[in-house]
C-alpha cells in the first residue's frame, strides 16, 4: 500500500516539481502537495510524488522517542 | 564494471554493409549476396583460419581432455544497452557457461536470424562487439550461419551461439561434491545488469545511468582454479539472479544454502534504484557474475585470486552451506532473523506502492 | 542497554535514513518488546493493515524477533486484493478496444477478474490484463499516474485509460493531477479504496481478538491519525507504523505499552513524517476531486463511504462514464473469489494463508488462484515467497 522512500531535495524547479536525490540516484518528483521546500529538505516519495516532508525538528523528535524506548524498562507498570 | 572494447575501433563500414543500408531476403538465401555478407562482414570481422575456409564445418585442433558443449539463443531488448549489447552478451554468455564447468572455452559458432529490413550498421556494430568480446576471452568464432526472415516474421535480430571447451581430465566439479561447511563466493556486485536494464526500460528519469556487468569470466575462473583446484561447483548468475542459482543448488539435496544479507556486495546506486523499483537485487539478472562453492581451506586463496583480477575486485564470501534446513536457500538478515530466499517467480515488475 | 547506540549519536538537525535500519536499535527494541510482553504476561495479538508492512516484515523476517506471546497478523492492506472484479473487467474490456491504451500499475496486470478465458484447458480460468495483452490489448505498465498523463500527451489520437488502484495514499496523486488539468484523452477507472471504514468493520467480526493496530504509516501521513480515534475509544491500541525495521519494532513497543497500561490512544512513533492531522493540502485537493461513496470490496461486500468517486465537476474523466456505451453490464457485476479461494478471510486477518486449503498447492505465485497470491502486497504471496508458513528457520551449520 505504501512503498515510500525518503529522498533529499536537490533543486526546487517550481511549486509543483523538484529534483530529488537518494545517494547518487536522482529523479524528478511532483511536490505540489508539500509546501515550503528547499534544497536539503527530505521528502518521502510514493509513486512519483512527495507525500510530505521530514522536518528536522520532527526527525530529532523521532530519534528521541526511539532512545526513550531503549531506556531500561521500569520494574513496575505505570498505574 | 567491465569496459567493453570499442566495437567501432576498426573504423568505417565493411564492404557489405556499405552497399546496403538494410538486410534483404537475398542475404540469407545462399546466393551472391549471402556470400558477400559472409565474406565481407563475418569473415572479415571474426578473421580466423577455419572460418576463412568457408567449408561446411570448422575443423579445429583438439588439445585433449573431455569436451564441454553448450548453446544459447539470445534476443535482447534493447539491442544496445549501457555496458553492452546482444553480441557481447551472446559471446560472454557462452564462454561463461563453459568456464563455470571448469572447461577452457576455445571455439564458438554464431548463427544469426535477421529480419528483412534490419539495419546493417547495427548488425555491423553487433558483429564487431562479438569479435571484441571473443578476443577478450581468447576464443575464436569459427563457424556460423545466416538466415533472413520475411519482414514481420522476426523480431529484428536473434543470435545463437554455441561453444566448445576442453576440460582437463583431473578436474572434477559438481553439485554432488557440495557439503555443509563449504563457503559461497561471488566475484562482485549483484543485480547490476537487471537493475540497469529495468531502470532504463521503466523510463525512470535518472541522472546517473547504471551499466550492465556483461563480461567473459573465463580468465578469472582459470586464476581461481589454479590456486583452488578443489572448487566444488560453479554457476554463472544470470536471469533470476543469485536466488535462482542458490535454489538450483539446494533443490532435493541434503543441505541448505545460507546467504548473509550484510555480506552481499551491491553497488550503492543499484541498491537505491532497486528500492525505488521495489526489486530485490538478489533476484535481479547479472551477466558477468559467477557463484562458486569452495571448501573452507581453499576459500582464502580463491577470494584472493578473484580480487587480484579486474573482474573480481569486489569479490566476497556471501554465505555458506549448512546441514539444515535441507533443500532450502535462506537469507540471514542484519538482525539475525531468517527468511527463505525463494526461487524467483516471474518477470520482475515494478511494484504499485 | 548500557551504551547509547552510535546510531543515535548523530547531529540532531540532519536526517539519516539508514538510522532506521540500524541493527543495534533493532536489537534494543527487540529487548524492550520482550520485557513489556513479559510484564503483560499473556498472549497478545496485533494487526497491521498494510500490504507493504507484511512485505517488509517478511523481507526482514521481523516475526523472528518477536517473543512467542506476541503475534502480528496481516489485515486488509492490499489494494490489489480488494479491488473488485468489476474494475478489472472494465480495464480488460477497454484495453481490447482498438483506440485505447490501458495504463496500469505493474501489480494489477496478473490479477484475474471474472471474465472467463476462452480456449484454455481449465474451464475456470479468468482473464487478467496480461491475458488481454496476449490477445492484442494495448496494456502498459506505469509507475505513476503522471506516466499515464504523459502517455496521453504522447498519443493524442488514442484514449488513455488509467486503472487507478490503491488506497488513500495513491489517490492523492490522481486528484492532484486532475486538478491541475489532465489531457482530454485521459480517463480514470475509479478503483481507489479508503481503508478506515474497513478497519472499523473488523472489531464487529466474529472471533475478533486483536488488541492493537499498527497503522499504515504513509496512509496516515495523508489522512492524519484523528480518523482512527474511534478505534482507540473502543479500547484498541493504535500506533502509526513506518516501514523500516526500527519503525515497525517501535510501533510494536508503543502498542504493547498501551496494552500493558490499559490506556489507549492513537500514538505516533513515526513522528518524523506523520502529523496528527495529516497533510492538509493533500486532503483538501483530494476532497475537491473525489467524494467517498459505497464500494464493493472483493469477496467481502459493500462498505459505505469507502470508495473514491469523481465529483460531478470531474466526472468527465471517469472511464466508466466515458465508455458506458462500450461496456457490458454483465462485466460490471461483482463476483466471488474462485471456489476454494479464501482470500477474503486472509484479507480480513481471520485466517493465516496456510489455513487456506489451496495455499502452496493449487495456488502458488506461478499459478495463482486469487489476488492475495498475485499481488506483491498480498499476504499469501508474501508468506509464500518469504517462507513465513514454514517453521522458524533453524539452522544447523555443519
Amino acid at each position: 500500500m505504501c512503498l515510500g522512500i525518503p529522498h533529499e531535495v536537490v533543486e526546487v524547479i517550481d511549486e509543483d516539481r523538484c529534483l530529488i536525490r537518494l545517494g547518487e540516484a536522482k529523479q524528478h518528483c511532483f511536490i505540489g502537495l508539500v509546501e515550503d521546500l528547499k534544497p536539503g529538505d527530505w521528502v518521502v516519495v510514493h509513486a512519483g510524488f512527495a507525500i510530505d516532508k521530514i522536518p528536522a525538528a520532527e526527525a530529532a523528535a523521532n530519534l528521541k522517542l526511539i532512545a526513550e524506548y531503549l531506556e531500561p524498562v521500569e520494574p513496575e507498570p505505570r498505574a | 564494471m567491465s569496459n567493453p572494447p570499442d566495437a567501432q575501433a576498426a573504423g568505417g563500414r565493411s564492404k557489405a554493409t556499405s552497399r546496403y543500408a538494410t538486410v534483404r531476403l537475398a542475404h540469407g538465401s545462399g546466393g551472391r549476396l549471402s556470400l558477400e555478407l559472409i565474406e565481407e562482414l563475418f569473415v572479415a570481422t571474426f578473421g580466423n583460419e577455419p572460418l576463412r575456409e568457408l567449408s561446411d564445418a570448422a575443423v579445429v585442433a583438439n588439445p585433449g581432455g573431455r569436451l564441454a558443449f553448450c548453446t544459447d539463443s539470445h534476443t535482447v531488448t534493447p539491442t544496445f544497452f549501457p555496458g553492452g549489447d546482444i553480441g557481447r552478451l551472446a559471446v560472454a554468455g557462452t564462454v561463461n557457461d563453459l568456464a563455470v564447468m571448469g572447461a577452457k572455452p576455445m571455439y564458438l559458432t554464431a548463427a544469426f536470424l535477421l529480419e528483412e529490413g534490419y539495419d546493417m550498421d547495427e548488425l555491423e556494430r553487433v558483429v564487431r562487439s562479438m569479435k571484441a568480446t571473443a578476443d577478450e576471452a581468447g576464443v575464436a568464432i569459427v563457424a556460423g550461419d545466416t538466415k533472413v526472415l520475411e519482414r514481420g516474421k522476426g523480431d529484428g535480430l536473434f543470435v545463437n551461439t554455441a561453444g566448445v571447451g576442453f576440460l582437463p581430465d583431473e578436474r572434477r566439479m559438481g553439485m554432488d561434491l557440495v557439503q555443509p561447511g563449504d563457503q559461497v563466493l561471488v566475484n562482485g556486485t549483484l543485480g547490476d545488469h537487471g537493475i540497469a536494464v529495468m531502470s532504463r526500460r521503466e523510463g525512470l528519469d535518472l541522472a546517473v545511468e547504471l551499466t550492465s556487468d556483461v563480461a567473459p569470466l573465463n580468465g578469472l575462473i582459470e586464476r581461481v582454479l589454479e590456486v583452488a583446484p578443489n572448487v566444488r561447483f560453479m554457476r554463472d548468475v544470470t536471469r533470476g539472479g543469485l536466488a535462482a542459482v542458490a535454489n538450483e543448488v539446494v533443490l532435493r539435496r541434503p543441505f541448505g544454502l545460507r546467504v548473509y544479507d550484510v555480506a552481499v556486495p551491491v553497488h550503492d546506486l543499484v541498491e537505491q534504484y532497486s528500492e525505488m523499483l521495489g526489486i530485490d537485487p538478489l533476484l535481479a539478472a547479472n551477466e558477468g557474475k559467477v557463484m562458486m562453492i569452495v571448501p573452507p581451506d581453499e576459500t582464502e586463496a580463491a577470494l584472493g585470486a578473484m580480487k587480484a583480477h579486474p573482474l573480481g575486485r569486489e569479490a566476497a564470501v556471501i554465505g555458506d552451506i549448512v546441514k539444515k534446513p535441507e533443500g532450502v536457500a535462506l537469507v540471514e538478515t542484519a538482525y539475525g532473523s531468517r527468511r527463505v530466499l525463494e526461487m524467483p517467480i516471474e518477470e520482475q515488475l515494478p511494484r504499485i506502492c | 542497554m548500557l551504551e547509547r547506540p552510535t546510531a543515535l549519536a548523530g547531529q540532531p538537525d540532519t536526517f539519516e535514513p539508514t538510522t532506521y535500519r540500524d541493527p543495534d536499535l533493532v536489537a534494543g527494541l527487540k529487548d524492550r518488546i520482550a520485557e513489556v510482553a513479559r510484564q503483560i504476561g499473556r498472549p497478545v495479538k496485533l494487526m497491521h493493515i498494510c500490504g507493504t508492512h507484511e512485505h517488509e516484515i517478511g523481507r526482514f523476517a521481523l516475526r523472528d524477533l518477536l517473543p512467542e506471546s506476541v503475534t502480528v497478523l496481516a489485515g486488509p492492506g492490499c489494494p490489489v486484493c480488494v479491488c473488485d472484479n468489476e474494475y478489472i473487467n472494465m480495464a480488460i474490456r477497454l484495453s481490447l478496444e482498438p483506440d485505447v491504451i490501458l495504463a496500469s500499475f505493474g501489480d494489477m496486470l496478473a490479477v484475474p477478474g471474472s471474465i472467463p478465458l476462452e480456449g484454455e484447458r481449465r474451464g475456470d480460468v479468468r482473464m487478467s490484463l496480461l491475458d488481454a495483452r496476449a490477445r492484442g490489448g494495448d496494456v502498459r505498465a506505469v509507475y505513476s499516474v503522471f506516466d499515464a498523463a504523459h502517455l496521453a500527451e504522447q498519443n493524442p489520437d488514442k484514449q488513455v485509460v488509467f486503472f487507478s488502484v490503491g488506497f488513500e495514499t495513491t489517490v492523492v496523486a490522481v486528484a492532484a493531477m486532475l486538478k491541475r488539468g489532465a489531457p482530454d484523452n485521459l480517463s480514470v477507472i475509479e478503483a481507489n479504496y479508503y481503508t478506515p471504514p474497513a478497519s472499523k468493520l473488523l472489531p464487529t467480526l466474529e472471533g475478533f481478538d486483536i488488541e492493537g493496530f499498527i497503522l499504515p504509516g504513509h496512509a496516515v501521513t495523508i489522512t492524519g491519525l484523528r480518523v482512527y480515534e474511534p478505534l482507540a475509544e473502543q479500547g484498541l491500541a493504535c500506533a502509526a507504523g513506518g516501514f523500516e525495521p526500527v519503525d515497525v519494532m517501535a510501533s510494536v513497543v508503543s502498542l504493547l505499552e498501551q496494552i500493558r497500561d490499559q490506556r489507549f490512544a492513537v500514538e505516533n512513533p513515526y513522528k518524523r513524517l506523520v502529523k496528527y492531522d495529516g497533510n492538509e493540502k493533500a486532503k483538501r485537493e483530494t476532497d475537491e476531486v473525489f467524494e467517498l461513496s459505497p464500494i464493493r470490496w472483493r469477496g467481502i461486500g459493500e462498505i459505505p463511504a469507502s470508495g473514491y468517486k469523481l465529483r460531478p465537476e470531474y466526472q468527465r474523466y471517469s472511464a466508466a462514464r466515458r465508455f458506458a456505451g462500450r461496456l457490458d453490464p454483465i462485466d460490471l457485476q461483482g463476483a466471488e473469489h474462485p471456489k476454494g479461494c479464501r482470500c477474503a478471510e486472509v484479507t480480513l486477518g481471520q485466517i493465516r494463508p496456510d489455513d487456506c486449503g489451496v495455499f502452496g498447492k493449487l495456488c502458488t505465485p506461478d499459478s495463482p488462484y486469487g489476488p492475495c497470491m498475485v499481488s506483491h502486497e498480498g499476504t499469501c504471496r508474501a508468506w509464500y515467497v518469504y517462507g513465513m508458513h514454514k517453521e522458524r528457520l533453524h539452522v544447523e551449520p555443519a
